[in-house]
């Protein structure tokens, strides 16, 4: 008995050497892609790549020698369909393309406005390769510009991209990182209206493609964060300015840190002002019907400090903090709603007013679902209470010292 | 005779009805509402594991196949006996197809079918061929791994953030209709129902008087981590991405991304789904071995490789695995399994149930 | 495969048992009467061997009487043979009364009154006689007598106890086993003063007569376990028996395995630990490994030092065993794996630079992982087998210059050079030898299996593993035990160590009777003086 299984084991064994290694792929046989972009080009999926050219990045010695090279190389394919021009690569690449680290994926205005991402978002969460945590970004212009502009500081652009959001989102609350598998999440709810950043370029693209240009202590032309694009269904409805974007952001609760500038009064001829970090914020949606119409109170708290003050306050009074604490809630409040009406008049949701309703109350959001502007028919209450936690580590402002100098 | 512990009973017993459940949403017709379908099947399946016991119970030392002779008589017992070898066999193979397939699709897509099934067989078959008592004893050592491994995967979806309970809201939206719907007899039929292969392995635990407390402790714990993880699927990916997606779990986890270093981690629930798959397809084929033995006298080794050689014949019947799938989920799962495990099981506990009283009665009257 | 097909042929002799078809087993000729014809014998028997010892005595006890004394030179203790045997014999005088017949009573007086030696024997054969003289003793021959009597005198050179070169411990005791079976035993019994530790004495090998003790405790270890091991040595049926390996493969469970399913140690704390615990020893005279039986997977990860040191760390010891285990065995296949078939797995960066390695690396990972970990076995056997002197050299060439160069030259890439370099060092860890080899040899398959099948091949072969494991069994008990079967308390000294005063129970699976090793729990505490004081 033993004889035969281990007959069968050599059998299975063999059959395994002589036939295996299907699936194998040598490290060195595959071109890494760290950022996709998503152009339209003369009714034809136009795909841009960005490939990591590994012997550049690592410091390594093992193959050829770093610094001479550019870090990435660009390719671009053109098909009838995304996976047919995907498909086309390999008439001009001789490494298999590798998705699964791609971290950025851009889409120009003109195919998110006139295509739609269903057909992207189809095949990006297809494959069991590509990853679903890559970022998804919007650009006015051409998609495929973007990937070409070298980004100091870092040789893989694409990582960097994602790097800025994560950062930027950190700091100013404004974008969001909007993962594939969220934003994917968002158009297909019946709920939410999807929204994705923009990214853009400024300054001259040209010169900042070519390695020279990191040889310089002052760069051509920067990647930078821009406006916030709006979803309705799965095509690209309009723009909110930053401004917009940082109060979507109180009101669907993903403030972590934000920077409020505020005049010190109302009164003051120059234009003084103060800033105000955020540290801390929650934002409750409580959504209420009365008389009949659907009202949306939202709760905004936020706990912060004073990181600049221009003025001349007394900051260690009381009632002076409470007077700021008022001021600052009265413009975020003011901000808000004027980002509400724009949003009405694009009616989009994206302060997750309709899934708060759907939530609480089936039966009113059902109601609401008849009507054909569903948003113009919600109305929103803000209040906002903040908290000045302390002024770092002055009290008054500087600026009080210089009050009674004589020369 | 080959004997198993308690502690082997209760492994077994959680990591077959494990299984290859968490890689599926159960009950996702229910969109939100899913994880109240799981309680739901989860209850109605507890009264189903009730009466597999009180089967057992009426014949302690006995196995499903020696009892069905005993109480449907020498025709029908054979004849119900080849038609559980059967089921038996269809289930094994339909894990040993879901599972080639699922390593196809995510892991080694050029890699032949044939040989993956293969080599699933053969290992199934390995254990098979060591015996009974091997066979819980290797399920016995997988245990606390999977369990850790399943508990580790949960503490890193709550360290990256996302979950997002509110995703559950409304609860109920339709009503409970739905529910029930989606519950009776589907997720009954997967994977509560499929303890039913338990009767052929009762007979062989060592002290059957905890039987019944082991057998239902370890369906409510699998039952409670089931649930868990269907609300985590659901809280992941909410409803809408879950109803168009092939297999959830992989997905989830691959949203995992701690620190820059632990991301895409679905090999490592590939290898906790293997666990399970590896532990309900041998259960089931070795189910289907035991019936045989009793129909056929022959050794069994013999048996076991004329069984695993038509469980890997058959799992090359449906031509793709869009149709194994759906056959599965819409006319298996409908109309098929419930005669194995509930129509066959809760005839045969009335004729026992009948049995006994007769017998009483006769007692009864004999004695006065 | 050499004790396979050996194995083979003591199941076929099996059958003729009582014939002894040997011819080297000595033929019972009964001594002669003659001294004479005796010693004629011996020498025709020998071949005049020159360190067969026979001094004859034309005159002893004072009186013309005919001796021989016969010794072999080197084994028996020349010292106690000068003051012992042979100044009683030819200084002292015999009573005058004493009368000279029959002769026979010059024997009973030499073995009563004149030998200052603790042991005398009589023998009667010529089998006796060559067994005596074989394991050092002396014989005494008297002319008239066809019998003799044999004085312990086994001295000779031996090598001292040392300490133990296999495995050494920074907490324990320094001693280790010689290659002499009786200093062996004594070892053990100073550690167990106890009447119950019993020994059975076998002789094994037809040529070589070699002694084989079982040492255990009786009224702990499992009689059943007991008499399994003594049935297997008997069935033994060799020519020669040179070191404990040739017994532990004939008596081992299963023999296609790379695991274990006895093992040996060099220490006799650890021998004696083991045997408290109820399992058996097996002494083979002539080697400083003692067998321990039966053993559980787990056990192999234990060091005798655990017990020494505090249980906290060595827990974790025990943990970190484990794991270098695993990676001495999986991390070369996981490497393949990852980086030919699930490269999403890697962070972004990592991958980067390993795949800026690999640029220019000619072979596939699989031949080039296989290249170096052979590269490694041959300079760990080179190692060995090296003088002592060369040792040195040979690890800085291999390692330094051929590693460096390899990397420099472009044909391997240095993460794998990291990795076999681990994976070499992880397999040193393992506090027995033979579970280090076991995934030495496992290491390779792992590595064609996920060349072929990336990470799915490793888990079926994991399977593999585990149901093989599962299967096997270590005289009777299951090789996977406490794991697997559960046992609750067995738990406190597998994976984990508690504090000796908590470890209530012996193993409870393999030694079913007589399991109470605490009266109770003795967690320390300070006494109730201090407690009152500090209040």
């Amino acid at each position: 008995m033993l004889r035969r299984l281990g007959l069968m084991f050599l059998l299975l064994s063999v059959a395994l050497l002589t036939g295996g290694c299907w699936d194998s792929q040598e490290l060195n046989t595959l071109s890494i892609i760290s950022a996709t972009s998503i152009d339209r080009n003369n009714g034809k999926w136009e795909i841009s790549f960005q490939v990591v050219i590994p012997q550049s990045i690592a410091t390594q010695t093992g193959g050829g020698s770093a610094g001479s090279q550019s870090p990435t190389t660009i390719f671009s394919t053109k098909g009838r369909s995304i996976a047919e021009a995907m498909q086309n690569a390999s008439l001009e690449t001789s490494r298999k393309l590798f998705f699964a680290h791609n971290s950025v994926l851009i889409l120009s205005e003109e195919v998110a406005r006139q295509e739609g991402v269903g057909e992207i978002l189809d095949f990006f969460l297809r494959p069991f390769e590509s990853r679903e945590t890559m970022s998804v970004l919007l650009t006015k212009g051409k998609a495929s510009n973007l990937l070409e502009v070298l980004i100091p500081l870092e040789k893989i652009s694409g990582n960097a991209i994602q790097r800025i959001i994560d950062l930027s989102q950190k700091n100013l609350s404004m974008v969001q990182n909007m993962r594939l598998i969220d934003f994917a999440r968002m158009i297909a709810s019946p709920d939410e209206s999807a929204m994705a950043p923009e990214l853009e370029v400024s300054g001259d693209l040209t010169k900042q493609s070519s390695l020279d240009a990191l040889k310089k202590t002052r760069n051509e032309a920067v990647i930078k964060l821009g406006e916030l694009g709006i979803f309705r269904k799965d095509k690209l409805v309009g723009w909110i300015s930053q401004k917009d974007s940082s109060s979507v952001a109180w009101l669907s609760d993903r403030v972590s840190s934000m920077m409020v500038v505020f005049p010190c009064s109302t009164k003051a001829q120059k234009e003084q002002l103060i800033s105000y970090r955020v540290m801390k914020s929650s934002t409750k949606l409580e959504p209420k019907v009365i008389h009949g119409k659907s009202i949306i109170f939202a709760k905004i708290q936020a706990t912060g400090a004073i990181d600049e003050a221009g003025c001349n306050l007394d900051l260690k009074q009381p009632s002076v903090i409470r007077e700021l604490e008022r001021t600052i809630s009265k413009q975020i409040g003011d901000d808000v709603m004027t980002t509400w009406s724009h949003l009405q008049g694009m009616n989009v949701d994206l302060g997750g007013f309709m899934n708060a309703i759907h939530r609480k109350d089936p039966a009113t959001w059902r109601k609401l679902m008849k009507s054909k502007r569903p948003i113009e028919d919600i109305s929103l209450r803000v209040q906002v209470k903040i908290n000045i936690e302390h002024t770092n580590m002055i009290t008054k402002p500087y600026s009080s010292l210089l009050k009674d100098q004589k020369f | 005779m080959q004997k198993i512990d308690k502690y082997e009973l209760i492994a077994m017993m959680i990591l077959f009805l494990i299984g290859t459940t968490p890689l599926y949403e159960l009950g996702v017709g229910a969109k939100q509402d899913a994880w109240l379908v799981v309680i739901v099947a989860m209850l109605a399946g507890l009264l189903l594991l009730l009466v597999y016991l009180f089967i057992q119970k009426g014949n302690e030392d006995r196995n499903l196949f020696e009892i069905l002779n005993q109480h449907l008589g020498r025709i029908l017992g054979t004849i119900v006996t080849v038609a559980y070898i059967f089921y038996f066999s269809y289930e094994s193979m339909r894990n040993t197809r879901e599972f080639g397939d699922i390593i196809n699709i995510s892991f080694l897509p050029k890699t032949p079918l044939s040989l993956l099934m293969l080599i699933m067989i053969l290992l199934s078959a390995y254990a098979i061929f060591k015996g009974t008592e091997v066979f819980f004893r290797v399920v016995e050592f997988l245990l606390p791994f999977t369990i850790f491994g399943y508990f580790l995967i949960f503490l890193m979806f709550i360290v990256s953030k996302n979950i997002h309970l509110e995703r559950l809201q409304p609860v109920l939206e339709h009503g409970i209709m739905p529910v029930i719907r989606e519950a009776i007899p589907k997720v009954i039929s997967f994977p509560f129902g499929e303890v039913v292969v338990f009767l052929a392995f009762w007979k062989h635990l060592n002290n059957k008087k905890n039987l019944s407390k082991l057998s239902i402790f370890s369906y409510l714990f699998v039952g409670i981590l089931l649930l868990i993880f269907n609300l985590l699927n659901l809280t992941i990916l909410s409803p809408q991405i879950l109803s168009i997606t092939t297999l959830p779990m992989l997905r989830s986890v691959r949203l995992i991304e701690i620190a820059d270093f632990l991301e895409r981690l679905d090999p490592v629930i590939i290898l906790l789904i293997y666990i399970g798959i590896f532990v309900k397809m041998t259960a089931f084929y070795l189910g289907a071995v035991i019936g045989l033995s009793y129909l056929i006298k022959i050794s069994h080794k013999k048996l076991t490789i004329i069984v695993g050689a038509f469980i890997y014949t058959i799992s090359f019947a449906a031509p793709n695995f869009i149709y194994h799938t759906w056959i599965g989920f819409t006319r298996n799962l409908m109309y098929d399994f419930p005669v194995f495990q509930i129509w066959i099981p809760l005839g045969l506990a009335a004729v026992v149930m009948m049995k006994r009283l007769f017998s009483r009665k006769r007692k009864r009257t004999r004695g006065t | 495969m050499r004790p396979f097909f050996k194995s083979k042929q003591g199941s076929s002799q099996q059958q003729g048992k009582n014939e002894q078809p040997s011819e080297f087993n000595m033929p019972e000729i009964i001594l002669s009467k003659y001294l004479d014809v005796n010693v004629q014998m011996i020498k025709e028997m020998t071949g005049d061997s020159s360190d067969i010892i026979i001094r004859r005595l034309d005159q002893a006890l004072g009186k013309p009487i005919h001796v021989a004394v016969i010794y072999t030179d080197g084994l028996a203790d020349e010292q106690i043979i000068n003051n012992s045997i042979l100044k009683s014999l030819t200084q002292i005088q015999a009573d005058a009364d004493s009368s000279l017949d029959p002769p026979k009573q010059v024997l009973g007086w030499i073995k009563h009154r004149f030998l200052a030696i603790g042991q005398v024997t009589d023998i009667d054969t010529m089998k006796n006689l060559f067994d005596a003289i074989l394991a050092g003793n002396t014989v005494i021959l008297v002319d008239g007598t066809a019998k003799g009597i044999s004085a312990s005198s086994a001295g000779g050179e031996q090598r001292g106890v040392d300490e133990p070169q296999s495995q050494t411990v920074i907490r324990g005791p320094r001693e280790g086993f010689t290659e002499n079976l009786r200093v062996n035993t004594s070892l053990i019994r100073r550690k167990i003063k106890n009447p119950n530790l019993w020994i059975v004495d076998r002789t094994i090998g037809r040529v070589t007569q070699t002694d084989v003790a079982v040492m255990y405790i009786h009224g702990i270890a499992s009689d059943d376990v007991v008499q399994e091991i003594l049935k297997r040595l008997d069935r033994i049926d060799i020519d020669s028996v040179l070191e404990s390996g040739y017994i532990e493969e004939f008596i081992q469970d299963a023999t296609f395995t790379p695991f274990p399913t006895l093992t040996n140690s060099e220490r006799p704390d650890a021998i004696a630990g083991a045997i408290l615990e109820g399992k058996v020893a097996i002494l083979v005279d002539g080697s400083p490994f003692v067998l321990i039986a039966p053993i559980t997977i787990f056990k192999l990860f234990q060091s005798s030092e655990d017990y020494y040191q505090k249980f906290d760390i060595a827990t974790f010891l025990r943990l970190m065993r484990i794991i270098a285990f695993v990676f001495s065995m999986l991390l070369p296949s996981m490497y393949i794996a990852i980086t030919t078939f699930h490269q999403q797995m890697l962070p972004t960066t990592l991958l980067i630079s390993l795949a800026a390695q690999r640029e220019g690396v000619p072979f596939p990972a699989f031949v080039e992982a296989l290249a170096m970990e052979i590269t490694f076995e041959v300079l760990r056997e080179a190692g060995v087998r090296m003088p002592r002197a060369i040792g040195s050299a040979i690890s800085i060439v291999g390692a330094l210059v051929l590693g460096q160069a390899a990397v420099q030259a472009g044909l391997v890439s240095a993460a794998m050079v990291i990795i076999v370099a681990f994976t070499a060092i992880a397999g040193f860890v393992a506090p027995s030898v033979s579970l280090s080899n076991s995934a030495r040899l496992l290491r390779f398959g792992f590595m064609l299996l996920a060349a072929t099948l990336g990470l799915f091949g490793i888990i079926a072969g994991l399977m593999a593993m585990l149901i093989h494991l599962a299967g096997l069994r270590s005289f009777g008990i299951p090789y996977l035990i406490p794991l697997a079967p559960f046992s609750p308390s067995d738990q406190k000294d597998a994976l984990v160590r508690v504090p000796w005063w908590a470890m209530l129970k012996r193993p409870t699976l393999i030694s079913k009777k007589n399991i109470k090793r605490l009266k109770s729990i003795q967690k320390p505490s300070p006494s109730k003086d201090e407690q009152e004081q500090e209040q």
